[in-house]
């Protein structure tokens, strides 16, 4: 009887570090892949309404349209006279 | 629960049907079993809400203002962490069971439950309120836009859930509900506090600090892992090891029976005489709720009795048990015991 009490107390405490292993990890993963910015700071949503001309423009502030982001970046529109956008031409 | 524990305690004025000593033993068993005080659990819940606290007011402009802003946080965050104080204080993890007795955890559950629906709400109405004024625009375009941001929808959706548990726990709809129904929806509680936990993350006083993130998030995964580990697995495996069956249902007076249970290696409970079980009685009309019931003589080797008293439609049918029928049982729990009348807790 004590061995089968062993055996079963060992059962439990093995079942307590498996379950508590895999809330660890998950714990670990879940905080790791969380946003280093968050979309609802004061000043995420300052920027979101800021950049928007209208209420139909207004965009989360996860895609205002940013110089340095290629997705997000204003398209440089060609002028009339065909001449670049940074003015130094062929002269 | 209230109702059926105060029959559980009534019980123990009707005479047992078998009083055998209690096992030597179980005295022995018990004297390892590691408890958590209430007072040591209230400040370490007290010590949790204050580094809340202090991470709200890290992330606050300075000078600090009591502003919208600063409640729609303070709110939120605290809301956050008492959910997972919730959570912990009903995972019925025997440390804390047998520390503080489940009739105070029921009572701090009651209290602490109905104080996150406030915050919650406080929540809700101000960062709406700051999101709509940053916005300038109506309060349903704001709304609508407000809903696009990550983990917000879902914080939504679980926030009306757990508002809907709160409308059916509370007591003037309660009542009129069975226990079984009752229950059913307060299990969505789980899902809503797994759907509002993304938002939490995403949170302005969270973002950006990781090893804060990770806590959080371990707080919140270390208390489904006691509600899971305690809650549900914990009487799979006693069904397994003691394999309690229904041996007798003795009549006692009108309307109140003795059941004595038998099993096997039922000294490994460590049981004690004051202390009670949730029992569920696998039979096709009782199967779907489990109910405390003290133990109503001291505990054996080979088994364990209770009193039941008619008073409602759930103890009424446990009234036809039949011999046989097996249980799931969780527990020992409560600290209504001679050990603890010797040594009581500071409050």
């Amino acid at each position: 009887m004590n061995i089968q009490h062993r055996v079963m107390g060992w059962t439990k405490r093995a079942m307590s570090i498996g379950l508590l292993a895999a809330a660890t990890v998950l714990g670990v993963q879940f905080g790791m892949s969380a946003p280093a910015v968050s979309p609802v700071s004061p000043a995420a949503i300052a920027a979101t309404f800021a950049t928007a001309p209208d209420s139909s423009a207004a965009v989360p502030n996860s895609s205002v349209a940013a110089p340095d982001n290629p997705v997000t970046a204003p398209v440089p529109r060609p002028r009339p006279g065909g001449g670049h956008e940074h003015g130094h031409g062929h002269g | 629960m209230v109702t059926s524990m105060g029959m559980a305690m009534g019980s123990n004025s009707f005479t047992p049907t078998t009083l055998r000593p209690e096992a030597p033993h179980h005295r022995r068993l018990r004297q390892n079993s590691g408890t958590l005080r209430p007072a040591a659990l209230l400040a370490l819940i007290v010590a949790g809400a204050l580094a809340a606290l202090l991470l709200v007011m890290r992330a606050a402009p300075r000078p600090l203002q009591l502003d919208v802003p600063l409640i729609a946080h303070t709110m939120g965050m605290l809301a956050g962490y008492g959910v997972t104080i919730m959570l912990v204080l009903m995972s019925r993890a025997p440390a804390i069971e047998r520390g503080v007795g489940a009739d105070r955890l029921a009572r701090w559950h009651a209290v602490g439950g109905r104080a996150i629906f406030s915050l919650i709400a406080a929540h809700a109405v101000a960062a709406t309120q700051v999101w709509v004024q940053a916005s300038q625009r109506s309060i349903l375009v704001a709304l609508l836009r407000l809903m696009g941001l990550p983990g917000l929808l879902t914080a939504t959706i679980g926030t009306l859930l757990l508002f809907g548990v709160g409308i059916v726990s509370a007591r003037a709809v309660r009542h009129k509900l069975s226990y079984e129904r009752w229950h059913a929806v307060y299990l969505a509680t789980y899902v809503a506090v797994a759907l509002a936990f993304s938002h939490q993350l995403a949170g302005p006083d969270l973002a950006g600090l990781r090893a804060v993130q990770i806590g959080w998030s371990l707080l919140y995964t270390y208390a489904f892992f006691l509600a899971l580990r305690y809650r549900l697995l914990a009487p799979v495996q006693q069904a397994f090891r003691h394999r309690l069956r229904v041996d007798q249902v003795i009549p006692e007076a009108d309307g109140v029976v003795s059941v004595v249970i038998r099993g096997r290696y039922l000294h490994e409970l460590e049981a004690e005489s004051g202390q009670f079980f949730r029992w569920r009685f696998l039979a096709a009309r009782t199967w779907m709720s489990a109910h405390p019931f003290s133990l109503s003589a001291p505990p054996q080797d080979d088994s364990l009795q209770i009193t039941v008293k008619a008073l409602g439609e759930g103890s009424r049918r446990l009234q036809a048990l039949r011999p046989g029928t097996p249980i799931l049982a969780e527990g020992p729990y409560g600290a209504m015991t001679a050990l603890a009348a010797r040594n009581p807790p500071c409050c």
